[in-house]
């Protein structure tokens, strides 16, 4: 497996856009050439070569020092292996189909929109809108899967269509919102409103809460689901562990039915 | 040949190309997913009649199943996949939605849309509405509301090449020593993965040929080898034989069916002709209707 790592050669000036870093997008040109690329920085461009240095071989694997002022890390990417030493900055792995997406730090904003396929790992805490819908899309994430280690920001899962995203810690408020359908597991405490306006889908997390009062109580279930999904997680990587063991008998909670929805909350004992 | 006493005809036994699926049964208790399995896998001893054969392959533990829960593992054998596709669809709908706690899974690697086997599929509608799927790694899952919770249903499986009709006929003294024999060989013979037997206790009597008398029979009773009509030109059994029982083998490959035989014949070979084992020997049409010939002579242990 070839590794092409780029160190960051100082602090950087303003935001860069970073979505042309994609190994497949690397993988057939020379150091000289990628270090020629131009990176969107603020209103204008800047080389590659100028930013980091670039070290290793083009291949399947990008490594990459991370930094928050780094926009768009991943976008796009359908196959191979990005490693993020460190935070990236806002709308990390948007559009995603394919490959794996590592962040070592926390994600800014939109980390995961409109993702496709592939996987998205993030170790640190995740901002707003993670696994979102971007502006003008009317469904969220359609498949693959985000997995949160931290904590996350409001409206995770937006008009999630498909695909599962598990956070270790605590949500933010109207987090599935107008969810339509996929799995959300939250390891932490949810936060307020939560999935308002759902129409369809999973929110899956452990203990009581007092739901939006468009939520039906259907009362405790024993749901052999569960243990499916449970096994499912337990042949996954980097699956926060507070994640894991959502089993046994949870209360079932069905909405929004102020929106005609028949999605779930789960609330596991 | 003889061998421990017992005589071993230099004959095969011929099987037939098939389609099969494996379906996975899960419940709160191993006798619940066996409930269902028996259900399920009930009256499903040979395609002449019954639409398909199918059997119980194995009990799964815990930590064998998708859902972490004791099951089942079930074989279901057709002439064709549209008509195991509607044996399948009919069985599962009708005596494993209906069974307590039960879940049922996929048991054979995703295939092609051709060989699909539609499961939770159709089934779902019975959620009037209140069905919910759910899509892990790439397999569909559905959550159907039923009175005692939810019935958990892969939403297909899919069929995959088999081989019906192996076989082994056990010739015996007497219907005691046959059954005792027969019984033993059946035990020895399910322990082979991948493979069912699908008569009552692995067992069948009514041993049949083609044809008949008879307008619109397909099959009649394989009288050369019945023992009331011994004193026949065309009877095969020696004056001392009383009893004769058959082993029907339905296995996933050929080598399946090929390693049951080999298991079946080394135990009624152990168990010697003290034993009330006359011979061992296999049923063909003369090699023209199946396209596995099972030699026993290749497949001694």
């Amino acid at each position: 497996m070839s590794v092409l790592s780029f160190r960051l050669k100082g602090p950087l000036t303003g935001r860069i856009d970073a979505s042309p870093l994609l190994p497949h997008r690397l993988a057939e040109l020379a150091l000289s050439e990628i270090a020629a690329l131009p990176l969107r920085l603020g209103r204008g461009h800047v080389a590659v070569g100028d930013l980091f240095d670039l070290s290793g071989n083009p291949g399947d694997i990008v490594e990459l020092e991370g930094d928050e002022r780094l926009d768009f890390v991943g976008a796009g990417l359908a196959g191979g292996i990005i490693r993020v030493a460190g935070p990236v900055g806002h709308r990390a792995g948007t559009g995603m189909s394919g490959g794996s997406l590592l962040v070592e730090g926390a994600a800014g904003l939109a980390a995961g929109a409109s993702m496709q396929g592939g996987e998205l790992i993030v170790r640190g805490d995740a901002g707003n809108e993670l696994g979102g819908a971007l502006p003008g899309e009317r469904a969220g994430m359609t498949g693959g899967r985000i997995l949160v280690h931290g904590t996350c920001g409001d409206r995770a899962g937006e008009r999630m269509r498909r695909g599962l995203i598990a956070i270790g810690g605590n949500t933010g408020a109207y987090a599935a919102l107008h969810m339509n359908a996929g799995s959300l597991l939250i390891g932490g405490r949810p936060g307020a409103f939560i999935g308002h306006g759902m129409r369809n889908g999973t929110i899956l997390f452990r203990g009581e809460i007092d739901p939006l009062p468009g939520f039906a109580d259907c009362g405790l279930n024993r749901l052999p689901f569960l243990s499916l999904l449970d096994n499912h997680l337990s042949g996954l990587n980097e699956v926060p562990p507070a994640c894991r063991g959502l089993t046994g008998r949870a209360r079932r909670w069905l909405g929004d039915r102020g929106f005609g929805g028949r999605g779930e909350l789960l609330a596991c004992l | 040949m003889l061998l421990n006493g017992i005589h071993i005809e230099n004959t095969y036994a011929e099987a037939f190309d098939m389609k099969a699926t494996r379906l996975i049964v899960t419940a709160d208790t191993p006798a619940w997913a066996r409930h269902a399995g028996m259900a399920a896998t009930g009256f499903a001893t040979s395609v002449i009649a019954c639409g398909c054969e199918a059997g119980i392959e194995r009990e799964l533990a815990p930590e064998e199943t998708p859902d972490g829960r004791p099951g089942v593992a079930l074989l279901f054998f057709a002439t064709g996949r549209s008509v195991l596709g509607k044996q399948v669809e009919t069985r599962v709908g009708q005596c494993i939605l209906t069974c307590p706690g039960t879940a049922c899974f996929s048991g054979v690697p995703r295939g092609v849309k051709e060989d699909l086997i539609p499961l939770g599929r159709k089934l779902r509608y019975f959620g009037d509405g209140q069905q919910m799927s759910k899509l892990l790694c790439g397999r569909r899952y559905w959550r159907i509301p039923v009175m005692d919770g939810e019935f958990l249903c892969e939403e297909s499986s899919w069929s995959v090449p088999a081989v019906g009709g192996g076989n082994l006929l056990i010739l015996a003294d007497a219907r005691t020593a046959a059954l005792e024999a027969a019984e033993a060989a059946a035990d020895a013979m399910r322990a082979v993965p991948n493979v069912v037997l699908p008569f009552p206790g692995g067992v069948v009597r009514s041993g049949s040929k083609i044809g008949a008398k008879y307008k619109g029979m397909p099959a009649s009773t394989n009288d050369a080898y019945c023992p009331t009509l011994r004193g026949l030109p065309r009877s095969r059994l020696p004056a001392e034989v009383e009893s004769v029982l058959e082993i029907v083998i339905d296995g996933l490959t050929a080598a399946d069916v090929a390693a049951a035989t080999t298991a079946g014949l080394k135990c009624l070979i152990e168990r010697g002709r003290g034993s009330g084992i006359w011979g061992v020997t296999a049923g063909n049409y003369g090699g023209k209707l199946g396209r596995h010939h099972f030699h026993l002579y290749e497949l001694l242990p």
